[in-house]
Parts: structure tokens; sequence; C-alpha cells
């Protein structure tokens, strides 16, 4: 499988896959270094191709991108990863410091850490659209004749529901009342075979916290749904915190 | 003296370079340090940033979208992404042209796709063939060598890599479209864009 994706690179970096494919490419990029480092480079090689084509806007281009700048909000950055460890001499000393210092500001992050949410939350309404459509796949689940649906276990305010197919092999995930996460972390759709945790697909809710996502495969005989955060494009195997879970 | 008959020589051609972004004197800011200013909320770097990116912006949004008020649109969607996204930018990756560039590509594209049923999408290439209207000799003569060395390095590759490059980029169409484009197996499709742009990413020296 991940011989025949990585025959994908050259499409890719030309924006030569088509939406469903595009998603899928990504998917892999996310857990193939390989596929990844010829990706960066063949985009790079495509940036090269489009200052071929350089062309002087017209000049209003220019106030109204200016203008609009002004009133347009920028995402936060990201959250800091953990400092490196020291390895100097004086570390002990170091660590005593910093470890008062952060007493100290802790007040003051604390207060900065909210502000960091509530700018993020408002960036995310901002620019996330509402899911409205139902497109085919999710028609196709709707109106299988075996779908069946569960609600999975979750907190007052959320709700999460799977419909499923076994004979299309394929579900729906619909949920409402999920907290927007920060742009490093992603929510992951589990599915348990034989008692083991087979990922099925990572999603993303919208700026109202609902999500209506396809999983493909992987449905049928499923035992246990679960619903995890995991870091920014998935993990291989249920890492973070459990946000719902419950028997298929 | 430079003058429109006479414009002056062309600056010798470093060996490891790939296509600048757009005209940078000596000693200009990088764009990287540019766009962490913008990531800071600098609205004077930003402006400085747009006068040297909204030339490959506008003209690539232009050669895939063909229509001018089209182009304007998504040139201005793109680079209000690239204010909004400052932050997001990892030098880690790879550079800020290409992150710009490869962003300007992917929402063009999506806007003819989503154009596709009421246009006659007209497939010529049109890298070659272009005249364009220039506010100065230097841009002129520094843009023509940025095509000049593209294009050599386009004509390095062999009629079936161009061919299929050239529709994927400059016509933004799918492997799958540029297959039956050209009668060619989805397989030879996908070959001839990674081999092509392997062969354009030695030739013009392109590192992430």
């Amino acid at each position: 499988m991940s011989a025949e994706l990585h025959t994908l690179t050259g499409a890719y970096a030309v924006d030569g896959l088509a939406a469903d494919e595009r998603m899928f490419f990504e998917r892999h990029l996310h857990s193939c270094q390989v596929c990844r480092g010829e990706v960066d480079e063949l985009q790079a090689t495509a940036a090269a191709l489009g200052a071929a084509v350089d062309e002087t806007p017209p000049a209003p281009l220019r106030r109204q991108v200016l203008s609009s700048v002004d009133t347009t909000r920028q995402l936060p950055p990201l959250p800091a990863s953990d400092l490196a460890p020291s390895r100097s001499r004086g570390r002990r000393v170091r660590a005593v410091l910093a470890g008062v210092a952060a007493v100290l500001a802790l007040g003051v992050v604390a207060l900065a850490g909210v502000t960091a949410q509530l700018n993020e939350r408002i960036a995310q309404l901002e620019t996330a659209p509402p899911v409205t459509t139902v497109d085919d796949d999710v028609l196709a689940v709707l109106t299988a004749p075996d779908t069946a649906s569960i609600a999975l276990q979750t907190d007052a305010q959320t709700s999460v529901r799977l419909l499923h197919s076994a004979a299309l092999d394929r579900g729906v995930v619909v949920a409402s009342g999920m907290d927007p996460l920060a742009s490093d972390v992603t929510y992951q759709l589990w599915l348990y075979h034989d008692g083991e945790p087979q990922p099925a697909t990572v999603f993303a809710a919208d700026g109202q916290g609902r999500t209506v996502t396809v999983v493909d495969g992987g449905v049928a005989g499923a035992e246990i749904a679960a619903v995890t955060i995991e870091p920014s494009g998935g993990s291989p195997q249920p890492t973070g915190e459990i946000v719902a879970q419950g028997p298929v | 003296m430079s003058t429109p008959e006479h414009p002056r020589p062309l600056r010798a051609v470093p060996e490891d370079a790939g296509a600048p972004a757009s005209v940078e004197g000596p000693g200009a800011v990088a764009l990287e340090t540019l766009l962490a200013r913008v990531a800071k909320g600098d609205q004077h770097a930003f402006a400085t940033l747009y006068d040297r990116v909204a030339g490959p912006v506008y003209g690539l949004t232009r050669r895939l979208l063909r229509d001018p008020a089209q182009s304007e649109e998504v040139a201005q969607e793109v680079l209000l992404e690239v204010w909004r996204n400052a932050t997001r930018f990892d030098p880690a990756r790879g550079s800020a042209n290409t992150w710009i560039m490869t962003m300007t590509h992917r929402r063009a594209v999506d806007r003819v796709r989503s154009e596709q049923a009421s246009r006659n999408r007209d497939d010529r290439v049109a890298v070659r063939d272009e005249e364009r209207d220039y506010d100065s000799v230097a841009e002129q003569v520094e843009a023509r060598w940025e095509r000049q060395h593209v294009r050599q390095a386009l004509d390095d590759l062999t009629d079936l890599q161009r061919e299929a490059v050239e529709l994927a980029y400059y016509g933004g169409h799918t492997y799958r479209e540029v297959a039956e484009l050209l009668d060619t197996p989805l397989g030879t499709v996908k070959t001839r864009l990674r081999d092509g742009l392997i062969r354009l990413r030695d030739t013009l020296g392109v590192t992430a």
C-alpha cells in the first residue's frame, strides 16, 4: 500500500489529486517521512514553476489587501514545545531559578493562556465553515438497508453517534457539542476488532462543534467505537484522552 | 546606461540558483524574516512582503484562472491567508516562497475545479507564449531570466514528462484528467509527474 502511494508524490505536489484522493494521501503523509520529505522537495520545485509566470497585479489589489489586513485576525502562535534540557554546569542553580521564576510568572502565564485559548477559539469560529452539505458517501450510509445508529458515551454537552452499515463496511460519525481543538491535535475515531483498537479516521469539529465524517472500512464487525484526542494527523495507537466510547 | 532598447546585461547566474520568487536587490531582507515579523502582526513587514510576492501569486492565479477578476479574488484570498496563518509557517519544512506558492497553487486549482462545470477550459501551455507589461526594464530582465531558467529546465524533460507536468501544474488538471487528455495509463502519468518533477528539482537545484 505504501509503495503504491509513494508514486503519488509528484501528482500531489502539483495539486494533481482530486479532493478524496488528496485527503487520503495527506493522511498517509502524516505517517510516512519518506513521502513527506519528497513532497516537500517537489513542492519547492513546483514553486519555481510558479515563479515563471510572475505578473504584476493591478494597483487596486495592493490597497484592498493592505486595508483588509487591518481588520483580519491572525491565528495565534502554536504552544511552545518543551524546553530542551540544560547541559552545562550550574544546571541545578538554573533549575531552581527557573522554578522560582515559573511560580512568579504563573499568574501572568495563566492569564496569557486563557487569552490565547479565546483567540484560538475566535480564529476557529471565523475560519471553520459550518457542516451543511451531505455528500454521496454519507448519503450511501444513511440510505443503506442495514444501517444502525449507536450513541457513544460522552459528556453532557456532547453528542457522538456512529451510523454504520456492515454491508457497505462504511460508517459516519455525527457529532455535536465537540470542543474545538488547538491546531496541533485532532480527534481520532477508533474501531475495536478482537479487542484491538484500529485507527478509523481523524476528524475535526467545525466552528459550531459539529462533525459529519465518513468512516471508510473497518466498520463491519467492530465491537467498540472510541474517540480520543491525538496529535495532529492521528496516531497508530490511542494515546490521548478518551472523549467518547461505546459498544457498536 | 539602460534603456528599453538596450537592457542591462543579465547578472551572472549563481550555480545553485533555484528560480527566485521575485525581484530581490542585494541585501534584501529574507522572505522568512519578513514572514516572522508578519507573524507578530507587523503590517509594515506585510506590505514589504506583498511587494515581493504579489507578482508571483497573482501571475500564477492568472495563469490557472485566466479571468482577471477571479484571479484578483483568489490572489487576495491567498495574501490574506498568508497574513492570517503567518504563525503556522514552519521554516523546517521549506522556504517562505514555497509555502506561499504552494498555498497559491492549491487555492487557484480548487477554484478552477469548482468552476469547471461552467467553463470551457483551454489547455494551451503559456509558459513560452505570453507577453507581459512591466513597470521597469530591470524587472523585465529579471523575470525573463526566471522564465528562461525554468523554460530551459522544462526543455530538459522528455516531451511526455513536460506535457504531464504542464497540464497538471499550469493547467490545474488532476492526474486522472491528464491521463485522459494524453490517452495514457494512470500509472504512467503518475510516474511522469514524479520523474519530471524530480528532474526539474535537480536541474533547477532546488532544495526544500
